[in-house]
């Protein structure tokens, strides 16, 4: 492994570390002890920083796969929509499509906060809409 | 659930009635890592016919690259490629992730490669988790790295999904740095030639090196010789992973799934969103032949994935893969957005961007997949 690879290591542990911990990143600090070039570090870090915005526990992301769609999740889409124009502000939660979440063969299924949940049992569904 | 990967007749996950075969310890008493000692094994795997991704055969893909031995070259799993409905892999990975390691060892061996990569997505943290832990037990029991006998390493690489790292040129320009905007791994990769399979061959590789080898090669049509684990989703009632022998019919594959044999109506899609959509009753007498003068001819952008759809939903499949190949567009022309934009705006494009067009095979493989059913 070249020296330049090494550093380059270090500087990705320490990015995911700060990932993890939520802590803010000192970019240029972390440039100049690895001797790194900040605006290669920099491009990096911004090309990533919108993948990895946790999803709180009430967000809600739903697959709009093709399993997922010809098993209803448009349906339930809009009924999400639905009841969350009919709350206020306060309590709305945030509902947004995603790709696919590789559960095909649960389908529809969604991911609320960071569980998974599957077209197996709807109470999840049921649950959100009763709020 | 129908799910093949748990039957006893498992060729690629063959240690699915063992507890814990995802830790190295169990996986190695139950034969695991073995087929690395037996030399018969590389030469079985590397006279096999079996295809890959590319519709070739293996040791033609291999050869290929005609490099004097000292030249170094390198080998990668590409689970970075973003295909909706493709979840058998994962399953796969998760499940038995030293697979895809052993499969990986005996690959680098038959091409004489010294690094391995594995490139996963950056958004599916528990995938990461697992190959993680994976290598690192391997690392540990000295199966590869500077303390093993044999000098080969292994880097987990996590770009963010995309559909073009399905290409091969794509992906490898891009880790090389010659993709403005996406992430490069110059350093890692040395401006050496690289291997590129899907993880499912891989496992395919530990099926064809071990003892059940022979059968597994014996197994398929001339055409399409061996075993191929398959995704089958879309409006089925059971979405499931199947193992089948190539020219395998493709009624028999979604029976059982449960598509009944009289079904005549609806759609199938084939090889996954780029792929092509066909009436069900023109296709449901063919046989699941994989090369390039086969029925399904997955040659270009092979996804091992079939989805059946019933004249109604296939309209909504159809908006799910227009929202799929519009988010995924590069964004260097309108070409493949032009499902989701409307093609007014695209046609308004057209002039200054057909250069740009032209040279995009995903903007050429969109246009044939928009064929298929009505909206």
């Amino acid at each position: 492994m070249s020296q330049s690879e090494v550093q380059w290591w270090n500087f990705l542990k320490e990015w995911a570390v700060s990932l993890d911990s939520q802590q803010a990143l000192d970019i240029d600090l972390l440039c100049k002890k690895y001797d790194l070039d900040p605006g290669q570090a920099r491009e990096f870090v911004d090309y990533f920083s919108e993948d990895h915005h946790n999803l709180k526990p009430n967000d809600l992301e739903v697959c709009m796969g093709a399993s997922c769609r010809a098993k209803g999740s448009e349906q339930i889409w809009s009924q999400l929509v639905k009841a969350n124009n009919g709350r206020v502000p306060e309590s709305q939660i945030l509902i947004r499509p995603t790709l696919c979440l590789s559960e095909c063969d649960r389908a529809p299924c969604a991911r609320e906060g960071q569980k998974i949940r599957t077209g197996e049992n709807l109470a999840w569904l049921n649950r959100i809409l009763r709020v | 659930m129908v799910d093949t990967l748990a039957t006893k007749s498992s060729y690629y996950h063959p240690l699915h009635q063992i507890d814990s075969a995802h830790f190295i310890d169990v996986y190695m008493k139950h034969g695991g890592y073995s087929t690395l000692s037996d030399d018969k094994s590389i030469e079985r795997v590397s006279a096999s016919r079996f295809l890959n991704r590319n519709g070739i055969s293996l040791n033609s893909y291999w050869s290929r690259m005609a490099l004097p031995p000292t030249k170094p070259r390198s080998i990668l799993a590409n689970l970075a490629s973003y295909e909706p409905g493709l979840f058998a892999t994962r399953r796969l990975i998760q499940r038995n992730p030293h697979g895809l390691i052993e499969g990986m060892l005996i690959a680098a061996r038959a091409t004489g490669s010294d690094q391995g990569f594995i490139v996963s997505p950056l958004e599916d943290h528990i995938l990461a988790q697992s190959i993680d832990r994976a290598l690192a037990e391997a690392e540990k029991e000295n199966q590869w790295g500077n303390t093993s006998e044999w000098s080969f390493n292994l880097k987990h690489i996590r770009l963010p999904k995309s559909i073009l790292y399905d290409q091969d040129s794509f992906l490898l320009a891009s880790l090389s740095g010659a993709r403005p905007g996406y992430p490069n791994r110059k350093e890692f990769l040395c401006a050496s030639p690289v291997h590129i399979h899907r993880a499912e061959e891989f496992y395919a590789l530990v099926a064809m090196a071990s003892s059940a080898g022979e059968e597994f090669l014996r197994s398929g049509s001339l055409q399409t010789p061996g075993v191929y684990l398959l995704t089958v989703s879309g409006e089925v009632p059971t979405s499931t992973t199947i193992e089948v022998p190539g020219g395998t019919p493709l009624s028999e594959i979604m029976q059982i799934a449960g598509v009944k044999a009289s079904v005549s109506s609806g759609w199938l899609r084939w090889g996954g969103v780029l792929g092509s959509w066909q009436r069900w009753s023109e296709i449901k007498d063919k046989r699941l032949e994989l090369a390039a003068n086969g029925s399904l001819r997955l040659k270009t952008f092979q996804y091992p994935l079939l989805e059946w759809f019933g004249d109604e939903s296939a309209a909504a499949a159809k908006r799910a893969m227009s929202y799929f190949v519009g988010d995924q567009s590069c964004g260097a022309c309108l070409g493949c957005s032009r499902s989701t934009t409307g093609l007014s705006k695209w046609t308004r494009f057209e002039k200054t961007s057909f250069l740009a067009l032209s040279k995009c095979s995903l903007f050429a493989r969109a246009c044939e997949a928009s064929e298929g059913p009505a909206w």
